[in-house]
């Protein structure tokens, strides 16, 4: 159920104790269905990849409302050189897929990347059947690139157009939403 | 109380996450796929520039249909 009145959202950083979390949402069916990649993650394969990460390439954080977490959005391809990355969310509570908590979490997310990183694009690989996404993507200012291969698009956004774009979406959630972003 | 009337709602509503009216009079808003985070955003901000007031998103969360989601907007009772 979800759950009722203002809660505070709040963004953290992985921790090896949260892998196992990750892999029991990312192998949902409904996350899975949103994934460009779907193959099934095994326990042992989550460890590996947990120790893997190259923290200057990829930031995991899982988003919470109050104390219940939600999902996971993350930062990938960071590239310094080039000021680029790319940007992914998944909501692991289907409770809570059409709730702002997603929203909140994302303008977090890219804030860092734009602000604190100071990086000047964002690139994204969606499923064009991933309608949530994709309305998520435009909302944000993110322009159609290319198809690399079927059902798959390729999107960029700029610092500036995020500006621009994400003003409506900072007006609710600090005014309706009541959260500090 | 307001004066802007459901079909009225309905348009706007629907102009606003790019819908037809008919789908957004006929179906239930769970299963309107526009209607999600975004979605939603999108129709409190609507809500509050016709109604003059902020929707709370429980309150916004609650109603089934459209129908429902006007008679909590004209009521103003949130």
């Amino acid at each position: 159920m979800i759950k009722k009145g203002m809660t505070k959202a709040s963004l953290r950083s992985i921790e090896l104790d949260d892998i196992q979390l990750l892999r029991y949402w990312r192998n949902l069916d409904h996350v899975l269905q949103s994934m460009v990649m779907t193959n099934n993650i095994e326990r042992d394969g989550q460890r590996k990849w947990f120790d893997s990460l190259n923290k200057n390439m990829v930031r995991y954080f899982i988003f919470s409302l109050g104390v219940k977490d939600i999902g996971c959005v993350n930062l990938m391809k960071i590239n310094f050189e080039d000021k680029t990355f790319e940007g992914g969310i998944f909501c692991g509570d289907v409770h809570y897929l059409s709730h702002w908590v997603n929203i909140w979490a994302c303008i977090k997310i890219y804030d860092y990347a734009f602000f604190e990183l100071k990086l000047d694009t964002s690139y994204a690989t969606i499923l064009l059947d991933n309608k949530a996404a994709l309305n998520l993507n435009k909302s944000l200012g993110y322009t159609f690139i290319e198809s690399p291969e079927k059902n798959v698009g390729r999107f960029a956004l700029t610092h500036s157009q995020y500006l621009f774009n994400s003003k409506k979406i900072r007006y609710y959630l600090n005014n309706f939403a009541k959260q500090s972003i | 109380m307001s004066e802007i009337t459901l079909n009225e709602f309905a348009q706007k509503f629907a102009d606003e996450i790019g819908i037809n009216i008919e789908t957004a009079l006929s179906e239930n808003l769970s299963d309107i796929s526009a209607y999600d985070s975004m979605g939603k955003i999108y129709i409190s901000i609507l809500i509050e520039e016709l109604f003059e007031f902020q929707i709370e998103y429980d309150h916004l969360n609650s109603a089934d249909t459209l129908k429902s989601l006007h008679e909590i907007c004209v009521s103003g009772d949130v």
